[in-house]
């Protein structure tokens, strides 16, 4: 397979700080309801019964998502430009403003809310993992951001061979949807398990 | 209702309803030679179109870049419905040409209109298309190929039927009972579609779980109003309308025939309002 960059988030010890969304928001000069990343709360479960007692199984957790540069984009399937592409040599999926005609078909398709529509250009923009930074030789801005260090990017397979993780969790689509380059290291009870929680 | 919906609303209403209206009066006029009647509803279909692509101009942020819109026929169901649409308005307009200089036979016409209904007919399923591959699951469903066919169909038939009764001073209109039939069978159709699409809702996951709850709570009112408008319309006005015609009290009879548009129009209209403001996406 071709090289396929991607993150990795361990977000067993995610804080929800939000460092990461804001240096991205920062550095692509995004206005108020745009983000490339963000960091989302999910929380779920309630009462249920045990034997004789009830207990409680309530669980909540931070997830710092961006575009997941995915290898089956639903964003580059249905956009009718061509704008949205994936880059051959990475798999870093791009749009190229140039040709985009603001449809919003990318941010219809997109499970990860990632394509965000910029309504004073009339065109979408999203994460392009800081391409001007790795051909700089640096890391994306959101990685530098992160005060633990949790997030990484990179190789995806190398990624998961080292750090390990899925991106069947609980609070995000059904991988199968787009096979997201993503791995996350998950929370305790973010697994999408026969405990009963759906995956979107 | 979203306001950015409407543009989306109008174009996908207009020009379902033009590719019904242009099959159906095709056939309805398939046997008639004069002018007057191969050309009827020929300029309707074309208003249609007309507006329905103005519309759908106004839902692109950046319409300068229009023209790249057909440039991923291989995946982009967007891409391919632009692609027909331009197609179905330039078979349209090339059957007009031939209709009003009354070029070649009645046969060779025909046949243009065969082919100007079959890409008219591939244009609403790409139409659909389009809807069945977002991360809308209410939208993700064969349901919305049919009821996209069910509205043009609808009003297809609607609009012929009660354009036949309209003309005056001429003989009997022509094809009332097979229009009648078809009217109630794109009824049916539409029903299987809400039905079908209920039933779906329930096995799609919590967005759809979401939209089922929409339909049948706040959103309720324009679900009864699309199943009770165009069942009157068609199951009863329509039969309606064509009784009187055959028992000759044709005083009613416009009346009865403009309401029956009405009717069908605004049931659709609302059924489409719903399809777009119950949709729940999979997201963060
Ligand atoms: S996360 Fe969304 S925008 Fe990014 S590649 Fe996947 S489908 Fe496309
Ligand atoms: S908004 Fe732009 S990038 Fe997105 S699908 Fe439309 S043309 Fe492509």
């Amino acid at each position: 397979m071709a090289k396929q960059l991607g993150f990795h988030v361990d977000a067993r010890f995610c804080a929800g700080c939000k460092t990461c969304q804001i240096a991205c928001k920062d550095r692509s000069s995004l206005e108020v309801g745009q983000l490339f990343r963000k960091v989302v709360k999910h929380e779920e479960g309630g009462w249920v019964k045990q034997d004789d007692a009830w207990v409680t199984n309530v669980t909540a957790y931070w997830l710092s998502v961006s575009c997941n540069h995915c290898e089956n984009p639903a964003c580059v399937k249905v956009c009718p430009t061509g704008a949205m592409h994936k880059r051959a040599e990475d798999g870093v999926v791009m749009v190229d403003q140039s040709r985009c005609v603001g449809c919003q078909s990318c941010v219809w398709a997109c499970p990860y809310d990632a394509p965000q529509y910029n309504p004073d250009l009339g065109k979408v923009g999203k994460c392009d993992l800081c391409a001007d930074r790795l051909a700089a030789g640096q890391r994306p801005v959101c990685v530098d951001a992160c005060p633990y260090q949790l997030l990484s990017f990179g190789e995806i397979d190398k990624l998961e061979a080292e750090k390990g993780g899925t991106a069947a969790v609980a609070g995000l689509a059904d991988p199968k949807r787009t096979q997201p380059s993503l791995r996350i290291n998950p929370p305790k009870g973010a697994i999408n398990a026969a405990s009963g929680r759906d995956l979107k | 209702m979203n306001m950015h919906d409407l543009p989306l609303i109008i174009y996908t209403l207009c020009l379902q309803s033009a590719v019904g209206i242009y099959i159906v009066s095709r056939m309805a006029a398939w046997t008639e030679t004069s002018k007057a009647k191969r050309m009827r509803h020929l300029w309707l279909v074309g208003g249609l179109g007309v507006a329905g692509v103005i519309a759908s101009a106004l839902h692109m942020g950046y319409p300068w870049n229009a023209v790249l819109t057909m440039s991923n026929l291989g995946t982009s169901w967007l891409s391919r419905e632009i692609v027909l649409t331009v197609s179905f308005g330039a078979a349209w307009l090339i059957g007009l040409v031939f209709e009003s200089k009354e070029a070649g036979n009645v046969e060779t016409r025909n046949g243009w209109s065969v082919l100007t209904s079959l890409i008219g007919f591939t244009l609403v399923f790409a139409m659909s298309m389009i809807y069945r591959t977002t991360a809308f699951p209410a939208w993700e469903h064969a349901s919305t190929t049919f009821g996209f066919y069910a509205t043009a169909g609808l009003i297809g038939t609607a609009v012929v039927f009660a354009g036949q009764l309209f003309q005056k001073g001429e003989e009997e209109p022509k094809a009332l009972l097979p229009l009648l039939i078809g009217g109630v069978a794109m009824l049916a159709l539409q029903m299987m579609a809400v039905a079908s699409h209920g039933a779906y809702l329930g096995t799609a996951g919590p967005e759809a779980a979401e939209t089922a709850a929409l339909i049948a709570g706040p959103y309720a009112v324009l679900q009864w109003a699309r199943v009770a408008l165009t069942a009157i319309g068609a199951a009863i006005f329509m039969p309606l309308a064509w009784r009187q015609w055959a028992q000759k009290k044709v005083t009613s009879v416009p009346a009865l025939a403009g309401a029956l548009i009405a009717l069908v129009v605004l049931g659709e209209l609302a059924g489409r309002v719903l399809f777009y403001a119950s949709r729940v996406k999979i997201g963060l």
